[in-house]
């Protein structure tokens, strides 16, 4: 591969009738575990789909592993995908569908290793439609493992789940990734999920690239200055503390906690604070920095 | 070369096992399995027909081959069209509802293989399995009835039916991507064509074309007994010309779906 990104989208649009899903998005996906994020409806699923040859873009172009997206079958013998909820065929086992799916492939890997990688070992012949969700998930995993992939492309690979299954799913992929050093492309809109394993993330939103970056970079630039109170009663604190002492842009994110901004270091205004919560009534149990990619998030989109 | 095939081979396992998985070939091998012991039940007394009587020397003369094809062919012509149309219904249009069309091709496949294996499966599992069956309810029932030429007629009507139904079936599958509409419209198509084509104001070969198997059937039932039903008789020629008509558009209706769904959107 001469080029240093797996994926170069180079002004693609995209219309469905009057909707425009992807607006003129420029996207560089460097190697490595790379997250697009966006709210549903922001485009993700679309770029994937014509990364994929399953739609054709309405103007612009777009290369995956140096190869040009018209060259729709080559890409896919040297990638693996994991779409949405992707449907599979109930009657057959696990491990039959796997086999098939390898020969394919044209490749020869064990699918008995394959099923072991994906700790699937002890449901080798169950009916995929006898799997649980997580289980079919994981299947999905092995199945985008089954060729001899550089680059492997996963649409919301942890919907359907539960948390300890979506805890599961996360550890597999970080693990998969460090053994076999495959870039991976995660598409979702968790974003807790895409900090947790992503060295690099883009932000979509309507149909546009926002920002990307390293996933510390974008963190340290656009979350560093923002804080989280975790009280007794966010909803009043966050009025009693509207404008005063310069903090900003103040979000409620639940009964118990809200975030804001503040530019300098927070000693110097958590006892006036403090103070404000007690004039309220309302206990304040912790004062945190935050700076998450959720942070980061809503400050670039908004 | 031995890889491509292998490709090949697997496209078919996972279509044969996505799509006749149970009940769906046991179903379809006891229907068709039905017409010999049907017409054993139905043609036994004819067979045994005492020698030496004058109904004897009738079908002996005039009525065998087509009688007992004709019974044969009746039980296929009202179950031909509907066990297609719900096999393409199963195999393609709801492929395409589900989505398991996407899943298909994330992998590397071409489109037109895809397709391919559908329609192959859609018309060699039943088309093989009426073909057997016929031979075998020949061969067991009524091994003294019929003439080579009749069985050909007979079976050549029952391929190029279900490529013509598979292949119009197919295409409707391939624009609508919904169950119920290739369902509908291929119910449609295999009730109403027939009643149309029964007016005698269009050309035979017209007849021919659109309904192949139910002017085979015409054809040899009149052929053996036009002398005791004095009956219009399709001539073999407008048989020949419609069946090759039939085969061509049968074709041209694959080309198309080809083409539309090399070119249409998959889950956009």
């Amino acid at each position: 591969m001469t080029n240093k990104f797996v994926v170069e989208v180079d002004k693609i649009s995209k219309n469905f009738g009057p909707v425009q899903a992807l607006d003129e998005l420029e996207l560089k996906i460097e190697p490595g575990l790379f997250g697009i994020i966006g709210p549903n409806g922001a485009g993700k699923t679309t770029l994937l789909r014509i990364i994929l040859g399953l739609i054709q873009p309405s103007s612009g172009s777009a290369t995956v592993l140096d190869m040009d997206i018209s060259q729709s079958k080559k890409i896919r013998e040297r990638i693996g995908v994991l779409l949405e909820n992707p449907p599979l065929p109930k009657a057959m086992g696990a491990r039959e569908y796997l086999s098939q799916v390898i020969k394919i492939y044209g490749g020869n890997k064990d699918p008995d290793e394959l099923l072991e990688l994906v700790g699937l070992q002890d449901a080798p012949n169950r009916q995929i439609g006898h799997l649980s969700a997580g289980m079919r998930q994981r299947l999905g995993v092995a199945l985008a493992f089954a060729g001899n992939p550089e680059l492997i492309i996963l649409d919301e690979p942890t919907s359907n789940l539960d948390v300890s299954g979506r805890e599961q799913m996360l550890d597999l992929l970080s693990h998969l990734y460090h053994k076999s050093k495959v870039s991976i492309i995660i598409a979702s809109h968790i974003l807790s999920e895409l900090e947790r394993v992503c060295t690099h993330v883009a932000f979509m939103n309507r149909g546009k690239n926002v920002v990307q970056g390293t996933t510390n970079d974008i963190i340290e630039k656009y979350a560093l200055n923002r804080y989280r109170i975790r009280c007794s009663d966010a909803h009043t604190l966050t009025q009693q503390l509207d404008g005063k002492f310069g903090i900003e842009d103040i979000r409620l994110l639940g009964p118990n906690i809200f975030s804001f901004r503040y530019e300098e270091s927070i000693d110097s205004i958590e006892l006036p604070v403090r103070q404000e919560a007690e004039s309220c009534k309302v206990q304040i149990h912790r004062i945190e920095k935050t700076a998450s990619l959720e942070d980061a998030f809503r400050e670039v989109i908004q | 070369m031995k890889h491509k095939l292998a490709k090949l081979m697997a496209q078919f396992q996972i279509e044969i096992r996505m799509s006749y998985r149970f009940p769906v070939i046991e179903g379809l091998t006891a229907l068709i399995f039905l017409y010999p012991i049907w017409i054993a039940i139905s043609t036994w007394q004819d067979v045994n027909i005492r020698p030496d009587t004058l109904e004897y020397f009738v079908y002996a003369e005039f009525g065998f081959s087509g009688k007992h094809l004709a019974t044969l062919m009746t039980g296929m012509l009202q179950w031909l069209p509907i066990i297609v149309i719900v096999l393409v219904s199963f195999t393609a249009a709801k492929s395409f509802e589900d989505g398991y069309i996407q899943t298909l091709l994330t992998y590397p496949v071409e489109r037109v293989t895809v397709l391919l294996v559908k329609i192959i499966c859609v018309i060699v599992i039943p088309a093989g399995l009426m073909t057997f069956t016929s031979l075998f309810a020949i061969l067991f029932v009524i091994p003294q009835s019929p003439l080579l030429g009749d069985v050909s007629i007979m079976l050549s009507g029952v391929w190029i039916s279900i490529l013509l139904f598979a292949t119009l079936s197919m295409l409707v599958a391939v624009i609508t991507k919904k169950v119920s509409a290739t369902a509908i419209f291929g119910l449609a198509f295999g009730i109403v064509t027939p009643l149309l084509l029964s007016n005698t104001a269009f050309p035979n070969f017209v007849r021919v074309a659109l309904d192949p198997f139910g002017a085979a059937y015409r054809y040899i039932t009149n052929h053996s007994t036009y002398l005791m039903l004095g009956t219009e008789m399709t001539p073999l020629f407008d048989l020949q010309i419609g069946f090759g008509i039939s085969l061509m558009i049968s074709l041209a209706l694959l080309a198309f779906t080809l083409w539309i769904f090399t070119r249409s959107e998959i889950g956009g």
